[in-house]
């Protein structure tokens, strides 16, 4: 390969974020043209034009319904969801410079846990005395302020003269892990059989709130994680040679580390407070992005983001297909998918070093 | 128009690491620290990098303090090669040599052609598509040297006089330390060419020959303190060499070499 | 228990206050329950049902009825698949987003407040009956029930002993649970005119120590749970257990959960079996 000839750092990568975007958009649409409800795909074009005051004549009332307020809500839910845990995921393992870190690392899963189980176990009684909206509310809203208050407490736990450090963060996360699973366990033993079924329910995520009122809530907090995620990309890629190094090449790298925090706290609190916790997809699309491109944060932080998004509809209809009429949590589906890919990544990358 | 430390005192805790010392590396100037293990380089290295914060005295650049300048407009002013860097992810090594271009925002066709041309620079062209990953770790160095080139590089270093800015650094921490005879010569000889091309070089060494060899200017540091400075034939004399080191030492000076040869005895 | 017992009563009254007059036609059903499965198929809508959910035995014209998961977490659009004019089932039934769409896409929905005795039960079973125009059949039902409920008093009074009866249970797939006041059990045995060997609030892990102190005449458990501790044998095995009289005269009584806790059309002889059983 002669120099003169060699492309840009990038430069072909442009048409190849292109395909991953449609890929991701197909996966969409057939997951809008999947489902328990028949909806031939005629009927899905037609019911799909109607708002457009274009009238084929070819769907039935129930099915654009079901298609404008289940599915088409669900579809945009997991899109949504999945791109914000992929860039959360990706974002994550820059922040800590480690390919194995997860989202959950920064204490906001476990936080957003330990706010929806104490919702479930705690609060039925008072729940029932509120306006129904209030009540519904109540749980996301323990999620996400549960979330935050995690991680502000992980990120201050690891400040050590006024400078947070990355690995004491990463030792705290973990720490705050392991408390927040023991509290989880103390509140499974506290739950009657009905809270706890509950709680096992919202611990394996579901998709199944996906309404445009909570689409409504949750997309413009992951829209702004999904716009601002990729404007890190290059100072994360110098963050990866070292803290030092960063600084050295102009980056604040304190600013950087709260401002990942941030948007990984905003993401993963937005999209636990709407679905529960969903595994795996935060940790294996990230690996998956930088196999079918590079490991620049430029490539990988929006091609986890398509890849998250796509993979999470997909799964979401399986999820909703497999047993239909009822369905399988889309938790229990992208980690029963993402464990063994995991090992396998794993196992790759040992064998190639 | 230089960087320079002025009566710069340094503690690490409650030791005092460097104690009064004054430097200046001009435009143009290729400035070698040396001394024994423990004297105080890399710590200089570092204040001058302005990673350390002086207990008494300043570092200035272009006679202002260096904590004035924005992390951004430090960084395009100068660059900095640690002794090693530890980059676990398997980038392409024309990547990491454009990450030297992050100071300069959304990169463009023209950071790509100057990643480019300091990879030629450091003789690894050829190596521009191959994964970091997998290169020896003499090759790594030079690729970080490629990525700090492109960090402040100047228009000089293309053989072009073009619009020149003002003068750039390049802080080096033993850049030759484990590395074969073949690649320190490539990793030197290429800082030397940016001080011909008009940018300034700090750089500690071990080997006082090396020193000598590509140095305008020496800098003996010993007891937290520079104790000599000036040219190879000025420095490296007995008398500063047994303070320094403390043993005894013998130069050689011939005619067919252009610096003294230090031979320890 | 007696205010809770008025507040779920009243509650009901409440609820069939505000229903708008019903159409004779069944139209297509979905329930969810045990107890309002069982309630809709003793009314003779067991061909009506096109769906039950995982707790329910589906009726018994219809046993290859269509199951949409648990109560709590149903598919809106796989519910809607199978075109239902009337979702019945118990408060709780979810997500709440879920029973938005199910509402919004035209179907009837409607939520009864849980039942955990037998005078719910038959509220629930009147209820019912005017939510789906059965009337008539409820209260042939409630009849039925209620002579049940009169023998079982009846077995009681001419044993003229309360013996302490001990229910176990598998909680959340785990431990063996024991059943205290309050619950579903507690009612069920008081029925049958025994009382419960248990002093504690709720459901509580089965000790040995406990055990003894209880001191059970019989055994109550469902085949789920007995499964669930590797069978009889297994059961007598517990070192407190065999320190109390059902324990020496291995006396265990089994009965299907969702009939033994599902207060239904059934209630009323399941507590005849039981009175039979436990003053035997």
């Amino acid at each position: 390969m002669n120099a003169a000839a060699l492309p840009l750092p990038l430069g072909r990568r442009p048409s190849r974020m292109g395909l991953l975007a449609g890929l991701s958009l197909l996966a969409a649409l057939i997951a809008l043209a999947v489902g328990a409800f028949p909806l031939p795909p005629a009927a899905l074009i037609s019911a799909l034009l109607e708002p457009l005051g274009i009238d084929l004549g070819r769907h039935a009332a129930d099915q654009s319904f079901v298609l404008w307020h289940i599915r088409l809500p669900r579809v945009l839910l997991a899109a949504l969801v999945g791109g914000a845990l992929g860039i959360s995921g990706a974002l994550s393992q820059g922040l800590f410079r480690n390919p194995l870190a997860e989202p959950a690392l920064i204490g906001v899963a476990s936080g957003a846990a330990i706010g929806a189980a104490s919702v479930i176990v705690f609060a039925g009684s008072w729940l029932a005395a509120l306006p129904a909206w209030a009540g519904a509310a109540a749980l996301p809203v323990a999620a996400f302020v549960g979330g935050g208050l995690c991680t502000a407490l992980v990120h201050r736990l690891a400040r050590v003269d006024g400078r947070t450090a990355v690995d004491t963060m990463l030792l705290a996360g973990v720490a705050i892990n392991a408390l927040g699973f023991a509290a989880i366990g103390l509140l499974q033993v506290i739950a009657d059989d009905e809270q706890l079924r509950g709680l096992t329910f919202w611990l394996l995520g579901s998709l199944g709130g996906a309404t445009w009122s909570a689409l409504a809530v949750g997309a413009p907090l992951m829209l702004l994680v999904l716009a601002l995620g990729p404007l890190l990309a290059r100072q994360l890629d110098a963050l990866l040679l070292g803290e030092s190094e960063a600084g050295h090449l102009g980056v604040d790298v304190q600013r950087l580390e709260r401002r990942c925090v941030a948007l990984i706290a905003l993401a993963v609190g937005a999209a636990v407070a709407l679905c529960g916790v969903i595994g795996f997809v935060g940790l294996v699309v990230p690996h998956i992005a930088r196999r079918l491109g590079t490991v620049s944060h430029r490539w990988t932080l929006p091609a986890s983001a398509l890849l998250g998004a796509g993979l999470l509809v997909i799964a979401d209809a399986l999820g909703r297909t497999l047993t239909a009429p009822a369905e399988l949590p889309v938790g229990a589906i992208t980690s029963l998918a993402g464990a063994p890919f995991f090992l396998v990544l794993l196992q790759r990358r040992s064998a190639r070093r | 128009m230089s960087l320079s430390a002025r009566e710069l005192v340094l503690r690490r805790g409650a030791r005092v690491v460097l104690d009064g010392v004054d430097l200046a590396v001009g435009p143009g100037e290729f400035v070698a620290l040396v001394g024994p293990n423990g004297a105080g380089k890399s710590s200089l290295l570092a204040a001058m990098a302005g990673d350390l914060r002086p207990a008494a005295g300043q570092i200035l650049l272009d006679g202002r303090p260096l904590a004035d300048w924005s992390p951004g407009e430090r960084a395009r002013r100068r660059a900095v090669l640690p002794q090693a860097s530890t980059l676990d992810f398997p980038f392409s090594v024309i990547e990491v040599v454009a990450m030297g271009r992050t100071p300069y925002g959304h990169p463009g066709r023209s950071d790509a052609a100057i990643a480019r041309r300091a990879l030629a620079l450091v003789g690894l062209a050829a190596l521009a598509g191959r994964p970091y990953t997998r290169l020896s770790g003499g090759e790594r160095q030079r690729v970080h040297l490629a990525r700090v080139l492109s960090q402040v590089w100047t228009p000089a270093l293309d053989g072009q006089g073009g619009t020149r800015g003002p003068a750039s650094y390049l802080l080096l921490d033993e850049p030759t330390a484990s590395q074969d005879l073949g690649s320190q010569r490539a990793v030197l000889d290429s800082a030397r060419r940016f001080a011909d091309a008009g940018g300034g070089v700090l750089c500690v060494l071990h080997a006082l020959d090396q020193a000598a060899r590509y140095a305008d200017r020496l800098c003996l540091l010993a007891d937290q303190r520079i104790i000599a400075s000036g040219s190879a034939h000025d420095v490296l004399t007995a008398d500063a060499l047994e303070a320094a080191f403390g043993i005894p030492v013998r130069i050689h000076r011939a005619p067919d070499l252009q610096h003294p040869l230090v031979i320890p005895r | 228990m007696r205010p809770l017992l008025m507040f779920g009563v009243g509650a009901l009254l409440l609820v069939l206050a505000a229903l708008p007059a019903l159409a004779a036609e069944p139209g297509r059903i979905v329930a969810l329950g045990g107890g309002v499965t069982a309630t809709l198929d003793a009314l003779g809508l067991g061909g009506a049902i096109v769906a039950v959910d995982a707790s329910s035995h589906p009726p018994a014209k219809n046993p290859g009825v269509p199951r949409v998961g648990y109560y709590r977490q149903l598919s809106a659009e796989g519910v809607l698949a199978l075109r239902p004019t009337h979702i019945i089932g118990p408060v709780g039934a979810g997500p709440a987003a879920a029973i938005e769409q199910l509402e919004a896409s035209g179907a009837r929905v409607d939520l009864l407040p849980p039942v955990k005795s037998v005078d719910g039960a038959r509220a629930r079973i009147e209820a019912i009956g005017r939510l789906v125009d059965r009337a008539a059949q409820a209260a042939g039902v409630l009849e039925a029930f209620d002579g049940e409920l009169a023998r079982a008093k009846a077995v009681a009074a001419g044993s003229g002993r309360s013996p302490r009866v001990l229910f176990v249970f598998v909680h959340g797939g785990a431990s063996l649970q024991v059943a205290g006041r309050g619950t579903a059990a507690h009612a069920m045995v008081t029925a049958a005119g025994a009382t419960l060997a248990g002093d504690h609030e709720g459901y509580r892990p089965l000790t040995a120590e406990g055990v003894v102190v209880a001191r059970p005449d019989v055994i109550l458990a469902t085949p789920r749970s007995l499964a669930g501790v590797g069978g009889e044998d297994a059961l007598w095995k517990n070192p407190g257990l065999a320190a109390t009289p059902a324990g020496q005269k291995k006396r265990l009584v089994v009965v299907d959960d969702v009939r033994l806790l599902g207060f239904g059309p059934e209630t009323g002889a399941v507590a005849r079996e039981l009175a039979e059983a436990f003053h035997r």
